[in-house]
């Protein structure tokens, strides 16, 4: 399976897969999965990851909201397909219209982490140890998704990052991946203001790749 | 409201080695997740496929009043 | 998609705090993308009738340790949107915490790592 969708595909826009198999799409309740028919799921050798992702490239050129679809997802059957993808309707829905019109660029970012938040005096004094546990908890989880390291260049952008994802990294000089989906109309703002805020950016170096389609914005599986 | 047509630009890149690992991130760790599957097996001869198919919910918004946190999780196995 | 231009094309004024990455950057990138594929595929939990009841253990504390993070998630999310009150964030916090450590304790009594306890169930699998 490739992607999810919105909205129908002109049949003459389908073309063929990563392993040159037909394309079809699928209406799943409202939503159309493209999908091809294998045998068995390719080894994912770099190889078979360029052509799939030259699959939903295609793709989502041809369409103005798309979802991609984890490599080697394979279902047995179209119940199968409908049963997994109905329940989920409104997030994916949700999903769709927030990545409509945009393309994902992703940066890795490199340098020495920043210290972390100073312990924050939110708990009350009297708090007891299950609520100190529990927020030492929620400070965790938010920090492993922020990368303040790169909050100059964040502010340069403002707006024209509709979303961010970002994940942090054990790995250094590795500090994060960070993803920023974009409308494809402010392409050229986003370009010139990233270029005026990398300056501003010490101690850190950045990659950019992209544009790709939006992989990093899929819902969440889970609540 | 038309669209223009767009035509798919080329991936910026430098080299093939990051292009690789972040066609490797994006594929193999991002996009949408359909599947859950479960192989469970001994001594490595896989034995038994299990589909997980899971509904998750968030117990406050499924239950009206909610009294605590219950997740409703179903398990088929696989015929 | 967008009309975002090639840079290759750029002078390389523009590429200079665009970095090329040096060895260290690159394997460090590699490692942690390799390390995160890994994981991908169908999950698969194979015992090892070496040391069943290691593999045993190895399960069901994934499974304890899965439940544990979607408690504690949801847990997060209830005391932040404020649908707790004071007593059942304690006492949830407390529960949770208390599982963390049973769950470690017997981790360690049957000599797992705490990577090892990361089961990755598919669409269920990325809480960590």
């Amino acid at each position: 399976m490739y992607a999810l969708l919105r909205e129908p595909l002109r049949e003459t826009a389908l073309g063929a897969g990563a392993t040159d198999e037909p394309l079809r799409a699928l209406d799943c309740g409202g939503l159309i999965a493209v999908v091809g028919d294998v045998v068995a799921i390719p080894p994912a050798d770099g190889d078979t990851l360029r052509r799939h992702d030259a699959v939903v490239r295609r793709l989502h050129g041809a369409v103005d909201a798309l979802l991609p679809v984890r490599f080697g997802t394979a279902l047995a059957d179209e119940q199968t397909l409908a049963e997994e993808i109905e329940p989920r309707g409104d997030e994916l829905r949700t999903a769709l219209e927030l990545v409509a019109g945009c393309y994902q660029l992703t940066l890795r970012v490199f340098g020495v982490p920043a210290p972390l938040d100073a312990p924050v005096v939110d708990v009350a004094p009297s708090a007891g140890v299950g609520t100190r546990y529990l927020t030492a908890r929620l400070r965790a989880e938010t920090q492993a998704r922020t990368v303040p390291e790169i909050a100059p260049l964040r502010e340069g952008l403002g707006r024209l990052v509709r979303a961010e994802r970002a994940e942090r990294h054990d790995t250094p000089p590795l500090l994060a991946s960070v993803y920023h989906l974009v409308r494809a109309v402010d392409a050229d703002a986003y370009d010139a203001a990233f270029d005026a805020a990398l300056p501003r950016l010490t101690g850190i170096r950045l990659t950019r790749s992209g544009p790709w389609a939006p992989y990093a914005f899929a819902p969440e599986r889970l609540p | 409201m038309s669209r223009a047509p767009r035509s798919v630009p080329p991936v910026i890149s430098e080299e093939p080695d990051t292009t690789v690992l972040d066609l490797v991130d994006h594929l193999l760790t991002k996009g949408v997740m359909i599947t859950g599957d479960v192989v469970l097996g001994v001594a490595k001869v896989d034995l038994v496929y299990l589909r997980v198919s899971a509904i998750l919910c968030a117990a406050d918004r499924m239950l009206p009043g909610a009294e605590g946190a219950r997740a409703a999780i179903r398990v088929r196995p696989a015929p | 998609m967008g009309a975002l231009r090639v840079r290759a094309g750029a002078p390389p004024v523009n590429r200079r705090e665009l970095a090329r990455l040096d060895a260290e950057e690159l394997d460090a990138l590699r490692r942690e993308l390799e390390q995160r594929a890994a994981a991908a595929g169908v999950p698969r939990w194979n015992a090892d009738p070496e040391d069943v009841r290691r593999s045993v253990a190895q399960l069901v504390l994934s499974l304890v340790e899965f439940i544990r993070k979607l408690l504690e998630r949801q847990a997060i999310r209830r005391m932040e949107a404020g649908t707790l009150t004071s007593d059942e964030t304690e006492a949830v916090g407390l529960a949770l915490m208390r599982l963390e450590e049973t769950v470690r304790e017997l981790a360690a009594r049957f000599g797992i790592p705490p990577d090892e306890l990361n089961l990755d169930l598919g669409p269920l699998g990325r809480l960590s």
